[in-house]
């Protein structure tokens, strides 16, 4: 707390100084109009930049639209990750042959084991010796299907969706074939006991070696077999 | 203020017609270059703008426009390419013309001379005082110094004053009497 002669004096000085502002009056000076307009305008202008850029109310929009970009961006993000995990979409021609081996050695075992069940049956079916030579011939036929090259595409074209999808097609058509090339060389050899017994052994001998020729992989019944050996003896003394 | 701020145009035409011409005149009295007073006044309304939003009633609007003017002045004669506001040119070329020059009175221009000439803490007081109409404690906030510095500053400068102004009337009789 200032004593009240320092203020005194204060107030004293600053009076001195109005004192010598009204005896010795100066000039009033002023800005010229076209400061005076510049800096109205300036003014204004700042105003209504600030009001544009703000517009009232609805300043959540900015934080929504950001969170949703985010929210976007996540999402793709996440869809994308697993695809990146995927093996290559063109799988290289070993990992295709690789898979066409187990394919085949599936199916021969498969086979294999049908025909052993099969003959183990048919063993005990001694008395229908028609049939036992028709289900060599099934069973052979399977061997052949399971043998049989996979009808597959170029591994550098297909996906691996296709690649399966393709295996699948193929798989079906030799399910398909084996029955159709099975009954046919079954009734080819139908036909060639019957000439055998009756009697017209010549005849048989012959067609046994045209079915040789047409299914060369045919697992042939016991009868063909010794039927055959019976050829290769004769033509071996002739 | 206050409302300029948050938007109101008008308002900002009431403040400015209200202090227009005693910023003016401080400004020009310290630059004592009429194109720089104008450069300065403008620069000075320009922070204003700026800082807008930054201006709390606290403290008096008059105190801190006038505070801005003083710091847009300082820091332009703080400049490494500017000169000490002491070294400044004595008298400002007058805004008016030739023909109005000579018909100031002959008081009106010893005073803004005596003015002119004071060093530039006693001349900021001075002025401040008489274009603001502050009382020590604003002054002294304003300039950032404490009371007593301002009262110090304000008793060389007025002392000063008298001086001149005595000089000056002396100057003027002594003319007159030869005439």
């Amino acid at each position: 707390m200032k004593p009240p002669e320092e203020n005194l004096k204060s107030q004293e000085l600053l009076d001195q100084l109005d004192d010598l502002r009204a005896k010795h009056s100066m000039q009033a000076e002023e800005p010229p109009l076209l400061v005076d307009q510049a800096v109205r305008n300036m003014a204004r202008r700042a105003v209504q930049a600030t009001a544009t850029r703000k517009l009232p109310g609805l300043g959540w929009i900015a934080g929504l639209s950001t969170a949703s970009v985010a929210l976007i961006a996540l999402g793709i993000s996440l869809v994308q990750a697993p695809q990146s995990s995927l093996p290559p979409m063109k799988p290289s021609l070993e990992s295709m042959s690789t898979e066409q081996t187990e394919f085949r050695s599936k199916r021969a075992n498969s086979a294999n084991r049908f025909e052993e069940s099969r003959s183990a049956s048919g063993a005990a079916e001694a008395g229908a010796p028609a049939r036992k030579a028709e289900r060599p011939g099934a069973s052979a036929a399977a061997v052949q299907a399971a043998q049989m090259p996979v009808q597959i595409m170029a591994p550098e074209e297909q996906s691996m969706d296709h690649f399966e999808a393709d295996l699948a097609d193929a798989v079906q058509k030799q399910k398909e074939q084996a029955p159709k090339e099975d009954q046919e060389a079954t009734a080819w050899l139908d036909l060639i006991r019957q000439l055998q017994e009756q009697g017209q052994q010549a005849e048989a001998i012959a067609q046994l070696a045209a079915f040789k020729e047409v299914h060369p992989d045919f697992v042939l019944p016991n009868w063909a077999q010794e039927l055959g050996s019976g050829v290769e003896v004769e033509q071996g003394t002739e | 203020m206050l409302a300029y701020a948050k938007g109101d145009a008008e308002a900002f035409d009431l403040l400015y017609e209200r202090y227009r011409g005693p910023l003016y005149r401080f400004i020009l009295r310290q630059a004592k270059d009429p194109v720089l007073a104008n450069d300065l006044y403008q620069l000075c309304w320009e922070k204003l703008v700026k800082n807008r939003g930054k201006y709390r009633a606290q403290s008096p609007f008059p105190a801190w426009l006038f505070f801005l003017a003083r710091n847009t002045v300082i820091d332009h004669f703080r400049r490494p390419a500017n000169s000490d506001v002491n070294e400044l040119p004595d008298l400002p070329s007058n805004t008016h013309g030739p023909e109005q020059s000579a018909l100031e009175s002959e008081t009106e221009r010893s005073l803004a001379n005596a003015i002119s000439g004071l060093p530039s803490e006693q001349r900021e007081v001075v002025l401040l005082r008489l274009e603001g109409g502050f009382d020590l404690a604003a002054i002294a906030e304003i300039t950032g110094v404490g009371a007593e510095t301002c009262k110090s500053r304000l008793r060389y400068a007025i002392a000063r004053l008298k001086s001149e102004m005595q000089n000056s009337q002396v100057t003027a009789g002594g003319s007159h009497e030869t005439a």
